[in-house]
């Protein structure tokens, strides 16, 4: 660091030593519209510099600029216009902002281009739409506003969505120019100007690999509106959850046990079936049964009969057997309620200009005593020291903070395990019992519950066993820039993005998940920080070669700082109940530790030429030096190349045809081994996790992964003692970087006078060498070797099309649609391989997915065995494609006068994915199904013969049983059955009970297999601006309100699966997980400034 | 001018930035782990994953001990990929490799261990799978495709290796030369427990190629007697205190059954047929110690502590028939006092005394060696008999105290069982004509390893598994629940990974089994 330092002080210094005195002139002119009407409030600004100015009521500007020097004008509305000084007059016209192909738009480094001039894709979308359709996180809202970006909201509160653009997971957050460390949750949506999102390598390649899968460029508001220079905003926003989306489906008509059998006596296994237990216990007939609140005499004891004649004598009373908890998980969870606010004040000056914006969000969760806190403090500063030298500083702080959040994911530590899966309607959550939380004389040791064993009082869950999280977040940077002469600008820029965070948990005496059964309680403290940092010198240029040909570009240099450092700690269990420290560990603590650093140099280049109305000519070169490969192949370089023509300049078009672009690129982006990511603090690898219940929490990282370096691990296996084992995976010594080459070719077109926008873009990566873990024979001792191979190649296509079939000068009406589309097929397989990955060929798709399946006679029909159950498959079979077929949206927009209205449907079509919460219902006999049609009819006589020996079930699988007793043989490579000649099929009539059916058959893929094809009415905004006549005299610049209804329907076919929101598995899932019930959302949002 | 100043700036800092690297190297290591450990922390973990804990799939195709619940799993022998041991064994190497970096000679204290572990590994994989890759194994990427060895070659090599392992590891006991061990938690590192170890661990080998008795090159015979009648060259277990047995250790290492997981675990499982109606024809009071009487069966004229009120499940019924049966009491469960009472039940025998009398009996049985230091295959049956009853605290003439869980009793329950007292005598036990020792003939053979059976009773793995497969006893269920229609299958199929990394190697080993990794395939010592 300190030699960092050395040089940007030199440069500084050399900065200082070089200001010059160059020519100013005081422009002055008006901006008007297309219809002659003067603008006010128009933002004027000096590119490259942050000082400017504002139009005043009659559309007059005055400002100081140097000849050469481009003003930048932009209106809410309207196109950004950009205007060289030439004289000391400017008048100005703005064109609406329908006329998408003249707008200028944001670039890799923060660098506004022309849009007709840009040869890859990118996509801009303004933060205000986003800000009155509020999503409390920033980046949700973006779903369906771009073809190809793909936003899986997560149903969690705090947990970030999953982003991805062309499928591949987009990491790169750059706000202001300065790449940020997020997890999507730091950024206030409210200091959103717009976003700018660059969709493949091409539009990234400055950004080095971080931006192989595109990035996401945000730009904030700066000072620059308001009348006098200052100007304040207000915006709060508050928001309800409330109706249910999905919901798991449940019966009420059976409670817990097995084989319906059930009787309480300890709920440890004392009884019969009253621990650890299914609902498959008896139906709900009103029948006496020892139950978990039922009277317990120690000398006394009272027999129970079941309907087989099975009889169980134990010492509570029995008490009549209901249906006390119909709807458990509905009643549990609460509306949920959001609430954002936002103030930021901005004041602009000739030479400087501020604003400050401090924003808290409040979220309670659906799920009782869970909520989030964000608070985040926004400083923003522009000074022109000098005509040439300007400053800028930003400083964004954001400190998140829960003393609880949910924890859904599968297990014991999972409401959504306790109250929806594996316990029945037999206990009511609102009973003051359960409610109550406490045993007698055993308050804060031993709650109440149905069950002691494996399953818990969701009350005494959500408010004593407490998961903290408490997140600082601090971005910031300092550019000085300087303007050397007309053609030539420096800038120097330091940035740093850091994080320090601490999760812990306290797990209370009476909690048993997966792997800490022996309920003693824990508390666990995860801590992690990370200081990232890009120092940055540029020099952008600008110049005339002869009349047609304007070069300009930059070149530059980076050099990235990065280092972590995180421990995990956790007792061994506690020694006092209660107490949630370190010092009351029972055990030796176990604890792990774990730090990186990496250093990346860098050098870019850019050079675009534009050819006047022809076409623009852009390449850019980037080379890094990494410290994050092993090898000595530490430094590599690699290119990209665009152009843009707009053929409508120079081409006659048939009338209708307002504007014709095309545009190509090639891009190659090489990297090395890096995660975005990191788990609780490493054990065996950045992926690793030490608990066997809960999820393992992702923070963002960008770090070496260490997975190509050959080490031992240690690890205390018996009794404490020191042991280590060496490797599993070795790495090739001279292994290079990954590759990406990208090819991307499209067109925009404008038609009938802007009317109809339409844009298409076809991509193909290629991608590999990669930097492949292969498996490798396992007789070699170890299981992987890294090395370079493997060679997919991604295609698709994104369609865009924007239609106004009414404009009015009260009334517009848009119409926009997106649509996209991308497969990955493998092209090269490891050397000397056939196979990859099992059962991977050349040419496959490589999201086919490959689950468990039923043995099927010719005709289709599942086999049975001797006992009456599906025989399933031995070898994995291809059960479809996890990737959807295609996504789109629709949106369409009105405004009249004032007042405006929005709606969005979008969707998803094709792809499969394993429904785990279904398959968790029907195993453990919750799912509704299970009493429905031939299930429920079985299941009943199951129950009216339950504890009988002789009962051999009622329910007969449908399908064949093989009758001429030969034994199947099939292929150990395919599973196919071999020997279908010798076979003989019969209808399977063997009777079963429907807990053993259920069980075998919906344990296997196949039968949970749904298909992702869903659709959603994503958002529904009405809103209203006040008239400027009806705010003035309140002393307001400005006024809106808007109501917003988010996620109102979720549409999907098949009823069965309607137990989970497929929104967030837009990924390569091949099984969903367990997930909060998901809700509409309603609110209101009100923007005031002064 | 100015202009060249601004290139001769960013030119300074490129160069200053690519070259402020000196430290780059060291910034590419990981420094949270070791590039180099002592051998005792390697000898550790492979020690550590030697041991074959009870509970589990080797129960179940053992036929121990089934589950009933479908949910958790199933008794069907539908066996996929055997265990990999090779990534033990490259620690086997490593630990060689280490041992070598601290100074010690070729021939060390670790060379030597690491001689009876790879006999041990590579021989376990291989009764599992048949033929695998030894000699070109283990290489690393200098041999990413290694050819596989015959079976025959394995179990030579394993001899060769043992035969090293008992002379350097007698040698090291009266000399420093070879290092002092350290790491090792079963026998304090003690080489000559080792020892006896390594002898009684090929006694195991060769009796497993009881088919194989007759191949010229192998020696079988020859070896077994050379090792029974020079106790002096070759030292094999005394008794039980010889024996390798993984002690449990509350709270690091429990035992898999144990009070926090009863409530799972407890109902869901129940005992098999095989296990408890030998004990119950045999009257063996082991049957009150290990096993509970089923619910269902005691009556007032069945009472608690009767044979018949112990049944096990056949292991071939359907699991919903099981389950059903189970949950009405039909069957015996685990004992509770015995497993799920403590988090250290008992310790897990992986090479025993017990094991050892039974093999000795055998090898005697079948005319290899005419009698050994203890005598002739009647007194080391008995002695194996006698020693699995020692290992349950079972006297030869007294009582025994039997505990069994009360109904809708609670495990946490300060007194949850009903406690019996039932007299015990070993002569009349061994007296009844089904256990008395009826000669070197094949039912001699049948009552060896029937006791066997009984006494690898949640110990050694699969030996109980592998022990059937060449002999046929005791004989095991087969039905629906057992799946594979109604076989038991014969091996385990080979590791995934062959399969797409090793596919010509693969594709020649499966030649062995009709070109398909058939399951029901019969391995060469099995011929």
């Amino acid at each position: 660091m300190s030699k960092i330092n050395k040089v940007i002080g030199v440069v500084l210094l050399l900065l200082i030593s070089t200001f010059a005195f160059s020519q100013k002139l005081t422009v002055q002119g008006k901006v008007m519209d297309s219809d002659g009407s003067s603008l006010p409030g128009v933002n004027i600004a000096l590119k490259g510099r942050t000082a400017g100015t504002i139009s005043d009521v009659d559309g007059k500007f005055s400002l100081q600029a140097n000849v050469g020097e481009v003003v930048v004008f932009s209106y809410v509305g309207f196109t950004t216009q950009q205007v060289t000084v030439r004289n000391s007059e400017m008048n100005v016209t703005l064109i609406e902002a329908t006329e998408n192909i003249k707008e200028v738009v944001v670039t890799a480094l923060g660098i506004e281009k022309k849009a007709s001039t840009i040869g890859y894709s990118v996509r801009e979308v303004e933060g205000k739409d986003l800000v009155k359709a509020r999503d409390p996180n920033p980046i949700t809202g973006l779903t369906g506003k771009v073809a190809g970006l793909s936003i899986g909201a997560n149903s969690e509160m705090l947990r970030k969505p999953n982003v991805l653009l062309r499928g591949g997971e987009l990491t790169l957050y750059v706000v202001d120019g300065v790449p940020v460390s997020s997890d999507t949750w730091n950024i206030s949506p409210d200091d959103i100007q717009s976003y700018s999102i660059l969709k493949g390598p091409a539009a990234a390649a400055l950004y080095g690999s971080r931006a192989q899968n595109g990035a996401i460029l945000i730009t904030t508001k700066k000072g620059t509106k308001g009348k006098q220079g200052l100007e304040v905003e207000v915006n709060t926003s508050n928001v309800f959850d409330n109706g249910f989306l999905a919901f798991p489906r449940v019966q009420n008509e059976y409670g817990g046990g097995e084989n319906q059998l059930y009787a309480f006596a300890d709920g440890k296994g004392g009884g019969l079936n009253d621990n650890d237990y299914d609902t498959w216990g008896p139906k709900f007939r009103g029948q006496l049964i020892p139950q978990f609140d039922g009277e317990y005499t120690p000398n006394q004891t009272w027999t129970t009969t079941y309907p087989g004649g099975l009889t169980y004598t134990g010492n509570i009373k029995p008490t009549p057997y209901l249906a006390r908890g119909v709807d458990n998980l509905g009643n549990f969870l609460r509306t949920g309620f959001q609430s954002t606010n936002n103030i930021s004040i901005t004041k602009t000056g000739e030479d400087y200009s501020l604003r400050t914006s401090l924003s808290h969000s409040y979220q309670q969760s659906i799920i009782p005593n869970m909520d989030l806190n964000i608070t985040n403090l926004n400083m923003i500063a522009s000074y022109a020291i000098n005509k040439r030298l300007t400053v800028d500083a930003n400083l964004n702080f954001n400190y998140q903070y829960s003393e609880n959040f949910p924890d859904v994911n599968y297990g014991p530590n999972s409401l959504i395990y306790n109250v929806a899966i594996w316990t029945g309607a037999d206990w009511d959550v609102n009973d003051p019992k359960i409610k109550g939380i406490w045993q007698e004389g055993k308050v804060g040791i031993q709650p109440i519950f149905a069950e002691y064993q494996r399953y818990h009082n969701p009350w005494a869950m959500v408010y004593h066993w407490l998961r903290g999280h408490h997140k600082k977040d601090i971005y910031g940077y300092v550019t000085a820039n300087y303007l050397i002469n007309d053609n030539l600008n420096m800038s120097l820029r330091s940035q740093v993005s850091t994080y320090d965070q601490l999760r812990d948990e306290k797990m209370p005496v009476w909690a048993h998940p997966y792997g800490r059964e022996q309920n003693l309680g824990d508390y666990r403290e995860d801590r992690r920080s990370l200081f990232d940092s890009n120092t940055d010198l540029q020099l952008n240029y600008n110049y005339m070669l002869g009349d047609a040909v304007q070069l300009s570009g930059l070149v530059g240099g980076n050099i990235r700082q990065l280092s972590y450092n995180s421990s995990y700690t956790s007792t061994d269990y506690l020694n006092v109940p209660g107490v949630y420290s370190f010092s009351n560990s029972r055990n030796p603590l176990i604890a792990n530790s774990f730090n990186s650093t990496m250093r990346v140099l860098s050098g870019y280049a850019s050079l675009d030429m534009d050819f006047g109305k022809y076409a623009t000519l852009s390449g850019t070169a980037r080379i890094d030096k990494s410290s994050a490969i092993l090898s000595d192949n530490d430094t590599y370089f690699y290119p990209s190349l665009s152009l843009a023509t707009l053929v409508s300049d120079y081409v006659n078009m048939p009338e209708f045809v307002s504007s014709f672009k095309l545009r190509g690129s090639y891009a190659m982006v090489k990297g090395v081994p890096t995660s975005e990511s990191i788990g609780t603090t490493p054990g065996s690898s950045i992926y690793s996790y030490p608990l066997g219940y809960g999820q393992n929490y992702y923070s963002p990282y960008g770090g070496p992964t260490y997975e190509l370096n050959t080490s031992y691990t240690q690890a205390k296996l018996y009794n404490s003692q020191p042991s280590a084992s060496y490797t599993n995976t070795l790495s090739d010594p001279n292994i290079e970087p990954f590759t990406r080459v990208s090819y991307e070719e499209g067109f925009d077109m404008s038609l009938f006078n802007n009317k109809v926008d339409f844009s298409a873009t076809f991509f193909q990566y290629i991608d590999g060498p990669k930097i492949l873990q292969n498996v490798i024979s396992s007789a070699t001792g170890y299981t992987g070797y890294y090395i370079n191979a493997l060679k997919t190649r991604r295609s698709g296509a994104e369609l865009a099309m924007t239609v106004t079939p009414i404009q009015k000068r009260n009334f517009n009406w848009d119409i926009t649609g997106n649509w996209s589309t991308y497969k990955e097929v493998y092209l090269e397989l490891p050397e000397g391989q056939d196979t990859y990955n099992t059962f991977f060929k050349v040419g496959d798709r490589t999201d086919v997915f490959y689950g468990s399946a039923f043995y099927r006679d010719p005709s289709g029909n599942i086999i049975h065995d001797t006992a009456g159950k599906p025989l399933n498959m031995k070898v994995a079979q291809n059960l479809g494609n996890k990737n959807g077929d295609f996504q789109w949206s629709l949106i369409n927009k009105f405004t009249y006068k004032n007042a405006f209205l929005s709606f969005q449907f979008d969707g998803n079509v094709g792809g499969v994915i394993v429904d785990y919460i279904h398959n968790k219902t029907m195993r453990g006999g919750r799912n509704i199904e299970t009493v429905q049609g031939a299930f429920g009819i079985a299941r009943d006589l199951d129950d009216q013969n339950a504890g009988s020996t002789t009962y051999k079930g009622s329910y007969v699988g449908e399908g064949v049983v093989v009758s001429n007793s030969v034994a199947i043989q099939y292929d150990s490579n395919t599973g196919a059955i071999t020997n279908y000649d010798a076979l003989t099929f019969a209808p399977n009539t063997k009777t079963t009970q429907v807990q053993d059916y259920i069980s075998k058959y919906y344990g296997l893929d196949e039968a949970n297999l749904m298909s992702k094809t869903y659709a959603k009415l994503r958002e529904l905004t009405i809103g209203y601006n006040f008239p400027t006549k009806v705010v003035a005299p309140l002393g307001l610049t400005k006024a809106s309100v808007s109501f917003v209804a988010r996620n109102l329907l979720y549409l999907y076919a098949d009823e069965r699966f309607k137990d989970v929101d497929l929104d967030q598995y837009n990924g390569t899932d091949g099984s969903t997980g367990l997930q909060s019930p998901t809700t509409r959302r309603f609110g209101v949002n009100l923007n005031i400034v002064f | 001018m100015k202009l060249n100043k601004f290139f001769s700036i960013i030119i300074a800092f490129t160069v200053v930035a690519f070259s402020a690297c000196s430290d780059f190297d060291e910034l590419k290591q990981n420094v949270n782990v070791p590039n180099s450990v002592p051998s005792s922390l390697l000898l550790n973990g492979i020690l550590y994953s030697m041991h074959d804990a009870p509970f589990g799939m080797n129960e179940r195709r053992s036929q121990y001990f089934l589950i009933n619940y479908e949910y958790y799993g199933n008794n069907r022998y539908d066996l996929g990929s055997g265990d990999n041991y090779y990534t033990n064994l490259k620690n086997v190497v490593k630990m060689e490799e280490e041992a070598l970096k601290l100074g010690l000679p070729e021939k060390n204290v670790y060379s030597a261990m690491g001689k009876f572990l790879k006999a041990y590994f590579f021989s376990k994989m291989s009764l599992q799978m048949g033929d695998i890759p030894m000699s070109e194994a283990l290489k690393g990427v200098e041999n990413l495709t290694p050819a596989y060895d015959s079976q025959k070659d394995i179990f030579k090599q394993c001899f060769t290796w043992l035969e090293e392992a008992n002379t350097e590891l007698a040698t090291f006991q009266t000399s420093t030369v070879g290092g002092t061990l350290s790491g090792d938690f079963y026998f304090d590192n003690d080489l000559s427990k080792w020892q006896k170890v390594v002898n009684t661990f090929r006694l195991r080998l060769l009796i497993h190629l009881s088919k194989r008795s007759d191949d010229a090159d192998l020696n079988i015979k020859k070896q077994f007697s050379d090792i029974v009648s020079n106790v002096s060259k070759y030292p094999v277990m005394m008794s039980a205190s010889d024996n390798l047995q993984f002690e449990y250790v509350y709270p690091t290492n429990n035992y898999p059954n144990n009070p926090g997981n009863f409530g799972f675990d407890a109902l869901r499982n129940n005992c098999s047929d095989t296990y408890v109606g030998l004990l119950t024809r045999l009257k063996d009071p082991r049957v009150f110690l290990t096993c509970e009487p089923a619910k269902a069966l005691v009556t007032t004229t069945t009472p608690a502590t009767s044979f018949d009120a112990f049944k096990g499940a056949n292991a071939g019924e359907d699991l919903g028939d099981m389950y059903n049966k189970t949950n009405a009491g039909q069957y015996s469960l685990l004992s509770r006092y015995r497993y799920y009472r403590t988090y250290t039940a008992e310790p897990s025998l992986e090479i025993s005394y017990q094991e050892m009398c039974f093999n000795i009996a055998e090898a005697i049985n079948r005319g290899w060696v005419a009698s050994g230091a203890l005598g002739n295959a009647e007194d080391y049956y008995k002695a194996g008999i006698k020693a699995s009853m020692e290992y349950y605290q079972i006297p030869e003439t007294g009582n025994i105290t039997a505990r069994f869980f009360k109904q809708s009793a609670s495990i946490t329950d300060a007194d949850p069982y009903d406690v019996y007292t039932i007299p015990v005598d070993f002569n009349t036990y061994y007296n009844q004509s089904e256990v008395k020792y009826s000669g070197n003939t094949a039912d001699g053979i049948k009552q060896i390893i029937e006791q066997k059976y009984l006494a690898l009773f949640r110990h050694g793995g699969l030996e109980a598994y592998f022990t059937f497969r060449r002999t046929g006893f005791p004989a095991f269920g087969t039905g629906p629940g057992t799946g594979n229609s109604q076989k038991i299958a014969m091996r385990f199929q080979y590791l995934s990974s062959e399969r797409t990394a090793n596919a010509d190697n693969y594709k020649k080993a499966l030649a062995q089994f009709g070109n398909n990794d058939d399951i029901n395939g019969v391995m060469w010592i099995l011929k």
